[in-house]
C-alpha cells in the first residue's frame, strides 16, 4: 500500500528540543517506507511565511518524495493574497494554516480572505481547527466557496463536531491524526472513506500510531488505501509514486 | 516484542466520545488480540461520575477473570469514603493499587486535601496510579512523592505535555514511575525517559478502554526499545510494582 502523509515539517522550534531537522524528517520517512508527504518549514508558521515558503521550496526541490505546502499568517495582511497567489503559480500543492497557534480567529474576515484566495487558485487548504466550536466557525466563514479543505487537530474530544460538520459541507475533508478511540477509524468513515486523510506530524510526532489505527481497523483494503494515501493524491494532485521513483 | 505484555492503565466503560465502548468483554478482547498478558482497570464511572458505585461494578465485572486487576478509585473530595473503599477492596486480591483523577476531583495535587488521601494510601503500603497533566500537577506529585518516599506512584500520561518535567522529577524521585499513554504522541518520550530513568522505572500502558490498545502499542514499538528494555518497560515493571500474578 502507498502511503502518502499530508501533514509533515521540518525546522526549528524554539519551544521544543526534538530533531525536527529535513535530514531527520526524510530519515524517518524512509525507515516507515513513506514514498509521499506533504511538507513545511516551520519558519513559514513561527517566523515569515515568504521565507518559509523559500525553505520548504528548497527542500522538496532536493527531495523528490517531499511536495510544497505553502503556508500564510494572515496578520500580515499586506500581501498576503499576492503571496497565496504566487506560490500557486510556482508549483505548490496546496496550503496549510495555523489560526491557533498564530492567534487569528476563524470567524474572522482575515480567514475569509485567505479563504477567498486559496480558491482563487483551485488548490486546497488545511487548516487547524483544534478548539470546541472551530470546525463549525469554519463551516460558515467557507460558506459560498468550493475550495477543497482539509480540517486538522481535532482531538477525541472534538473530533464529533467535525464530522458533524462534514456531514454538512461536502467539500470539507478531515485528517487522521490523534485516532485512538476504539473503532474511531469506523466512526470517522461513515462519512466516507474518501474524506479522510492520514497525517502525521513527523518528525515531532510518532508516525505510527493513527497509521497503525487504520490498518487494524474493520474497513475494506480500499478504503485503508484511499485514506492512507489515495485521497491525498487525488486532493492534492499527486503523481503516483509507482512512476515517480 | 516480549511476552509479558501487562498494561498498567486500563479504564472500563463508556466515554462520551465517537467510538465504541464496551464493558469488561472489551478490556478481554484487547487482551485477546493483543497478547496482554494482565491489565490493571480502574472505573470510569467511579472516576466521573460516583466513585463507589464504580468501584462495585467494576469489582463484580473482573470476578472469574484473573487477568484482570482493578484500582481502587479514590477521591480527595471524599476521604472518608476513599479510606472505606479501600479497605473493602484490598482484601480482594484483584484490587492492588489506588487511582485518584485530580481533574475529575476538582482537586489538584497541591491542594491541601490532597496530602491526607495521599497519606491514608501510603499507610495501606499500596501504589497509585495518579493522573498527572501539566507541569505544575507533575512539580506537585513529586513534592507528595518526596514526603511519602517509600510509598510508589505511578504518573500517568508521563505528565501529558509536561513530559520532560516528569522527566526530570522522576530522576529526582526514585519512587515515582511513568507511563506515556496519551492521545497526542510526541516522539522521544519515552526513549529519553528509558535512557534518564532506566527501564526499570517506565511502564506500559494504553488508556483502554477510552483508547484501543492498538494506538499506544504502536507508539511503544515505534519506540524501538531493546530486549532488554522491552521486557522490563512492557510487562515485567507493572508485575513488581503491583505485585501482579499471571493466570
Amino acid at each position: 500500500m502507498q502511503i502518502t502523509d499530508i501533514d509533515t515539517h521540518f525546522g526549528v522550534d524554539p519551544g521544543s528540543d526534538l530533531d525536527l531537522s529535513l535530514g531527520n524528517l526524510v530519515s524517518i520517512l524512509r525507515h516507515h517506507g513513506i514514498r509521499q508527504a506533504l511538507t513545511h518549514a516551520l519558519s513559514g508558521i513561527q517566523f515569515d511565511h515568504a521565507t518559509g515558503n523559500d525553505d520548504t521550496w528548497a527542500a522538496c526541490q532536493a527531495h523528490p518524495e517531499l511536495f510544497p505546502i505553502a503556508t500564510v499568517d494572515p496578520r500580515r495582511f499586506v500581501g498576503m493574497e499576492a503571496e497565496i497567489a504566487r506560490r500557486a503559480e510556482q508549483g505548490f500543492v496546496g496550503y496549510r494554516f495555523y489560526p491557533q497557534r498564530q492567534g487569528w480567529a476563524v470567524d474572522g474576515q482575515l480567514c475569509r480572505r485567505l479563504l477567498q484566495a486559496v480558491a482563487q487558485t483551485g488548490k486546497p487548504a488545511i487548516i487547524s481547527v483544534a478548539g470546541a466550536g472551530d470546525p463549525t466557525r469554519l463551516l460558515r466563514a467557507a460558506e459560498g466557496l468550493e475550495l477543497p479543505l482539509v480540517l486538522s487537530g481535532t482531538s477525541y474530544g472534538t473530533v464529533g463536531e467535525a464530522l458533524a460538520v462534514l456531514q454538512e459541507a461536502p467539500n470539507f475533508h478531515l485528517q487522521m491524526h490523534m485516532v485512538a478511540l476504539p473503532f474511531q477509524v469506523e466512526e470517522m468513515a461513515a462519512v466516507g472513506a474518501a474524506r479522510l486523510l492520514f497525517g502525521s506530524l513527523t518528525p515531532a510526532h510518532y508516525t505510527r500510531p493513527t497509521w497503525a489505527m487504520i490498518e487494524a481497523s474493520e474497513l475494506s483494503d480500499a478504503d485503508k488505501a484511499l485514506i492512507l494515501g489515495g485521497n491525498a493524491r487525488r486532493i492534492f494532485n499527486l503523481p503516483d509514486p509507482e512512476a515517480h521513483p | 516484542m516480549t511476552e509479558w505484555l501487562v498494561d498498567a492503565h486500563q479504564h472500563n466503560g463508556p466515554w462520551p466520545f465517537p467510538g465504541r465502548f464496551g464493558d469488561v468483554e472489551m478490556n478481554l478482547h484487547y487482551l485477546k488480540r493483543d497478547g496482554i498478558r494482565a491489565a490493571v482497570i480502574s472505573s470510569t464511572e467511579g472516576i466521573v461520575s460516583n466513585m463507589t458505585r464504580g468501584n462495585a461494578r467494576l469489582g463484580a465485572a473482573i470476578a472469574g477473570h484473573p487477568e484482570l486487576y482493578a484500582y481502587v478509585v479514590v477521591n480527595p473530595t471524599h476521604l472518608a469514603a476513599s479510606c472505606a473503599e479501600m479497605d473493602e477492596y484490598y482484601d480482594n486480591p484483584q484490587f492492588v493499587a489506588a487511582k485518584i483523577h485530580p481533574a475529575y476531583a476538582k482537586t489538584p495535587l497541591s491542594s491541601p486535601n490532597m496530602a491526607p488521601l495521599i497519606a491514608e494510601i501510603a499507610k495501606r503500603g499500596r501504589p497509585a496510579l495518579i493522573h498527572t497533566w501539566g507541569a505544575g500537577e507533575v512539580r506537585a506529585l513529586a513534592n507528595l512523592a518526596q514526603r511519602w518516599p517509600q510509598w510508589k506512584v505511578l504518573m500517568a500520561h508521563g505528565g501529558g505535555d509536561a513530559w520532560r518535567e516528569a522527566i526530570e522529577v522522576a530522576q529526582q524521585t526514585p519512587n515515582i514511575y511513568l507511563e506515556f499513554c496519551c492521545s497526542a504522541v510526541e516522539r522521544g518520550k519515552v526513549e529519553r525517559a528509558i535512557a534518564a530513568l532506566g527501564p526499570e522505572r517506565v511502564l506500559f500502558g494504553t488508556d483502554a478502554t477510552l483508547f484501543d490498545t492498538m494506538y499506544m502499542l504502536s507508539l511503544y514499538r515505534e519506540a524501538n526499545l531493546s530486549p532488554a528494555e522491552s521486557r522490563l518497560v512492557m510487562g515485567e515493571n507493572a508485575l513488581r510494582l503491583f505485585g501482579l500474578r499471571l493466570p
